[in-house]
């Protein structure tokens, strides 16, 4: 039944390789985030 | 009455109980490209792209608008403004 659902009509390929570039984009764009904040924290400390 | 569970027993469902754990989150981690049978990947990655600028700004703004944490007003030195200075009387110009 889960295994039905698709509303977005991408394959099972398509959305797979969507997937493979996600997540690594989004891992790079949390360490960028969580970078930034350690050399803000580094400059200026909050507390 | 009731058994006391020995220390053999508790390690042995600890341990299953942990890898039941790593298998239900290795099986929900390689099923998840499936999110995009659900989610438009467009419509998902220009809502994130509005949602990040807007709290971006939203909390460099708050930032700004507080006492405390306003970068421009808060007394502290500008970094390597020494530097900077040396740097600019090298070249015969003020700082």
């Amino acid at each position: 039944m889960a295994e039905s659902y698709n509303l977005t009509g991408m394959s099972d390929e398509e959305a797979k390789e969507f997937h493979s570039i996600f997540m690594p984009s989004m891992y790079g764009w949390f360490t960028l985030v969580v970078g930034a904040h350690i050399l803000t924290h580094l400059r200026f400390p909050w507390h | 009455m009731k058994q006391p569970i020995s220390q053999a027993d508790l390690q042995s469902m600890t341990k299953t109980a942990q890898a039941d754990l790593s298998a239900d989150l290795e099986r929900m981690r390689s099923g998840m490209w499936q999110i995009w049978k659900i989610l438009d990947p467009a419509r998902t990655l220009w809502s994130l792209t509005w949602f990040l600028i807007v709290l971006g700004l939203l909390i460099h703004v708050l930032l700004l608008k507080s006492d405390d944490l306003n970068w421009h007003a808060d007394g502290r030195p500008v970094p390597f403004k020494e530097a900077a200075a040396y740097k600019r009387a090298q070249q015969g110009l003020p700082y």
